[in-house]
């Protein structure tokens, strides 16, 4: 997310765990629980909202299967269809929600979702998450090609758990 | 094919569809949290803090005590805090390379698990088969880097 680089602290108005505070403040918690859910949850509506329309739109149009005739070669590999590709493609280069908001659209079955959501819970959003770990002087190139490439190999792994071969 | 293109297919359908996903998403993310926070203050915490046996235990995985909070914070969500705590962790506390590398890998394949796996669980997806590759290939990383560092460090000792 954009707001990943400031500080959480004074942006949510919460604090890290810590031997600070006497008690359980569980009142305080529940609240600043309910305040960020809501914040978070405007932030995710603002991303979903236009990719919802964008796949609604493509859908309309010959695009989507001709994307999809275009990556069908290569989302055969864990067993999914073309389109799969476009929700890959868009996980790793947007979010998560903006995948999920291209994938409800396409009418995916249980395994193909599942694998999607696999997949894109290894890597996803490696631009932003890239330059976080930057950041946090992580070996952050290093560590995006290794979530991609594991996110295919147990990707791949698993499909044939989940396709029976 | 012109009639393809109402107002209805434009604008109602795609308009319906994406709130009803906000909707179904407001219903995790915004418990999620709470829990969260719940879970952040439990005095629980405090004697963690106090007593340092959990500090033991994360010393022995090859981690420094200050790598607790998050990698607590990352494992569970990485919406809101994730990303920023990790920054400001590694900033405050000067994080050693050993443990920037390690936090660095685990969090990498296995952050925001809980909630990653919420969302593709309410849209259809199976858990288990989301969740648990993941924690496997993160330990497994993670186990195989903490040899190799541990190796690297008997060698510059031994040479």
């Amino acid at each position: 997310m954009k707001e990943a680089s400031s500080n959480p602290q004074d942006e949510l108005g919460v604090s890290l765990p810590g031997p600070n505070k006497e008690g359980f403040l569980w009142k305080e918690a529940m609240a600043t629980g309910l305040k960020s859910g809501l914040f978070t949850t405007l932030k995710l509506v603002r991303v979903i909202i236009p990719f919802y329309f964008l796949i609604e739109w493509l859908k309309l149009t010959p695009v989507l299967g001709w994307l999809g005739h275009l990556l069908a070669p290569v989302m055969k590999i864990w067993g999914l269809p073309g389109e799969a590709g476009v929700v890959l493609v868009t996980g790793n280069l947007v979010n998560m929600y903006a995948a999920i908001a291209v994938m409800i659209p396409l009418h995916m079955s249980v395994v193909q979702i599942t694998l999607i959501g696999l997949m894109l819970g290894i890597s996803h959003n490696i631009i932003v998450e890239t330059a976080v770990l930057k950041e946090a002087k992580a070996p952050a190139l290093r560590l995006a090609f290794l979530r991609l490439i594991s996110s295919g190999l147990v990707g791949w792994i698993v499909s044939k758990f989940l396709m029976g071969n | 094919m012109a009639s393809m293109f109402t107002f209805h297919s434009l604008f109602l359908h795609p308009l319906f569809g994406a709130l009803k996903l906000s909707l179904r998403l407001l219903l995790i993310v915004v418990p999620l949290l709470v829990v969260f926070e719940l879970i952040r203050a439990l005095p629980f915490w405090k004697r963690l803090g106090n007593t340092g046996k959990m500090q033991v235990h994360v010393r022995k995985m090859g981690l420094s005590p200050h790598t607790l909070v998050p990698l607590f914070t990352g494992i569970f969500l990485g919406i809101a805090y994730g990303a920023g705590v990790i920054i400001k962790i590694s900033r405050e506390k000067a994080l050693g390379r050993a443990d920037l590398w390690l936090l660095g890998l685990f969090l990498a394949t296995c952050h925001a698990v809980v909630e990653d796996t919420l969302i593709f669980v309410v849209v259809g997806g199976m858990g288990r088969w989301i969740i648990l590759p993941r924690i496997l290939l993160a330990c497994l990383l993670s186990f195989s880097l903490l040899i190799i560092l541990k190796q690297q460090k008997t060698k510059q000792i031994s040479s």
